[in-house]
């Protein structure tokens, strides 16, 4: 298959990589290397092979559910590049502009500091089964 | 020079403080970093408070556990409370785990005392120990121009040039083994499951296995009761009993079957290599062991496939480096995708990006099919041929590496290169079974050359004897390289 500029920039946008044009570059080259070093085993037959996602058999492995300490909320945020005490501090993601710059502190914790967890709209799709 | 066993007897018998073994450790890590390099952190003050504290329970006559004072070294990509934890990035470079790693917190209530931690390959991406963006690359003991393998560089070198001490390790296609065996050192990837993974900055989960490298299959096996059995916080690690390794060694090799197989002498091996492992074979045999011919046809595939699925899962594994929850940010960004994917790109190095790239990329619809799941299939081929082949024979025997340490710099730049180096271990963590390299010998030049033995799942203590009754027959493990700290 062709390598193309395209597909190399659409893969960072999915991998969340914003990757310069010599990375660009060098990336496209990779992945034709690689795309001949695994050229091997496209000749395999392998129609009527069980896919080995896992390593263990095991699935849906549940705990008793008892209570017990979990991480503190400082310990949580001791190593985070930037929060409030209470919350993880991001740049605005809903209700004003997209496009300013990262509040560094939770100045309107409402609106400034979303929580992590929150993401914007966003129509990436990742292949899968 | 005292062992691990005998640090641990000695101090349990009162012959030795746990302040003095770790007085030891330090020093003789002092003694060698500046040629090699290979430490990334040194806890001084904080091991020595934990030694005299073990000292005051042994003098109060309470039970110190079956490593008392042996000090212990852990990689760089294993949470300790200690210090930091970066995993050789950039990304993590003042990160600091809120947590002790399941391997960490066993061997600490097992009596051992971290003294420091190990340089490696970013993220456990590499072969050679020389993509750390923390303290650049690690040298060889037995050649400081020559890389010491990797990912686990930093342990191996370590556990070359000094004595005494676990160092643990992370193997995901060979990251213990090839450094074990560019070192010259013995080391054990465990079966997968035997070990908990939990605090291990996750890689391939389906792969990534914690292990050690040690002087000899003894220190490995006193390391592997400690830290082998069912751990909660990995759903994955097995509840299968853990044997007493130690014992079990004693138990001798004779009757043993243990298989070769002739895929794993490819075309392009470095023909010392070839012939030093043959001569190991024939060592086993003269012990009592039955050689037996076996077939592993699809090993060709197997670095290809683990290519492909180690890409996927880190794709996978590394979004969590988000310049959010933890780690590098990026001062520059406009709006929460940006930063994102700034702090992503500033933060994580060329191979590490790489990795993630061909791991979204074969995940990414329209290539799933022809690429990841086609991995996953042909992982499939690469068990059956495992199981079949362990149906005549107990155990594999083949060389670790195709090739022995190289210069430092002179696979750097071409990654594919660099991969083709994993072409004999990459199976085992496809298959999850145990691996081992020992020394097996030297090349003219005297760089160690390292026998791997592969054996069933959770069966790990089948190629822990054969390891043992190898050294118990050979001198390799016991020649010690020129950098090498003076005996206490």
């Amino acid at each position: 298959m062709e390598v193309t500029d395209e597909l190399v920039l659409h893969v960072a946008r999915l991998s969340r990589l914003a990757i310069s044009e010599s990375e660009t570059r060098e990336l496209k080259s990779h992945f034709q290397k690689v795309l001949a070093f695994i050229s091997a085993f496209q000749e395999l037959d392998t129609a009527s092979v069980d896919p080995s996602i896992f390593s263990v058999d095991a699935s849906n492995v549940f705990r008793d559910d008892e209570p017990c300490p979990s991480l503190p909320r400082a310990d949580a945020l001791a190593s985070a590049p930037a929060s409030d005490g209470v919350y993880f501090v991001v740049p605005r993601i809903v209700g004003g502009d997209a496009g300013s710059a990262a509040p560094q502190s939770g100045v309107d914790k409402g609106e400034a500091a979303g929580r992590a967890e929150l993401e914007s709209g966003d129509d990436d799709e990742l292949g899968g089964a | 020079m005292r062992g691990v066993v005998e640090t641990r007897d000695a101090v349990r018998g009162k012959k030795l403080k746990a302040v003095e073994s770790i007085r030891d450790a330090i020093r003789q890590i002092r003694e060698v970093d500046g040629a090699l390099h290979a430490a990334s952190d040194v806890f001084e003050a904080d091991a020595l408070r934990e030694a005299e504290d073990l000292d005051r329970r042994i003098a109060r006559g309470e039970e110190p556990g079956p490593l008392a004072g042996v000090p212990f070294t852990v990689k760089d990509n294993i949470c300790t409370r200690v210090g930091k934890t970066t995993a050789g990035s950039k990304i993590l470079a003042s990160y600091r785990a809120p947590y002790d790693a399941t391997v960490v917190a066993r061997l600490r209530a097992g009596g051992a005392i971290c003294v420091a931690k190990t340089n490696m390959d970013e993220f456990g991406m590499g072969s050679s120990t020389e993509n750390s963006a923390i303290i650049g690359p690690t040298k060889n003991p037995w050649k400081t121009t020559h890389v010491p393998g990797g990912s686990s560089g930093g342990a191996a070198a370590l556990a070359a040039a000094s004595r005494g001490m676990i160092h643990l390790g992370s193997d995901t296609g060979g990251s213990i083994r090839q450094p074990a065996s560019y070192c010259g050192v013995t080391g054990l990837k465990p079966s997968y499951g035997r070990v908990s993974r939990y605090g291990l900055l996750a890689f391939a989960s389906s792969l990534d296995q914690i292990g050690m490298l040690q002087a000899d299959a003894r220190e490995c096996a006193a390391a592997l009761e400690v830290l082998a059995g069912k751990d909660a916080k990995d759903s994955t690690s097995g509840a299968v009993p853990v044997p007493r390794y130690l014992e079990e060694l004693e138990r001798g090799v004779r009757g043993l079957r243990v298989g070769v197989a002739k895929e794993y002498f490819p075309e392009g091996i470095e023909p010392e290599v070839a012939e030093r492992v043959r001569q190991g074979i024939d060592t086993l045999r003269s012990l009592g062991v039955e050689v037996r011919e076996v077939s592993l046809p699809h090993t060709r595939y197997a670095n290809p496939t683990y290519v492909l699925i180690s890409g996927a899962e880190a794709s996978s594994n590394l979004a969590r480096y988000d310049g959010v929850h933890y780690g590098y940010r990026t001062d520059a960004s406009r709006g929460l995708i940006d930063l994102y994917a700034k702090s992503r790109v500033e933060g994580f190095g060329p191979e590490v990006k790489r990795r993630i790239m061909v791991g979204t990329f074969v995940l990414s619809a329209g290539y799933y099919d022809a690429f990841y799941n086609k991995a996953c299939k042909v992982r499939k081929l690469i068990r059956n041929d495992f199981e079949k082949a362990f149906r005549e024979v107990d155990a594999i025997v083949c060389p670790t590496s195709p090739v022995v340490a190289f210069p430092i710099g002179e696979k750097i730049d071409d990654p594919l290169k660099l991969y083709a180096v994993d072409v004999l271990t990459v199976p085992a963590n496809l298959a999850t079974v145990p691996g081992i390299s020992l020394p097996c010998g030297f090349t003219r030049e005297k760089l160690p050359i390292g026998l791997q033995i592969y054996g069933r799942p959770f069966e790990d203590a089948t190629i822990l004897r054969l390891a043992h009754g190898f050294q118990g027959a050979t001198k390799h493990h016991l020649d010690a390289p020129p950098v090498r700290a003076r005996s206490s």
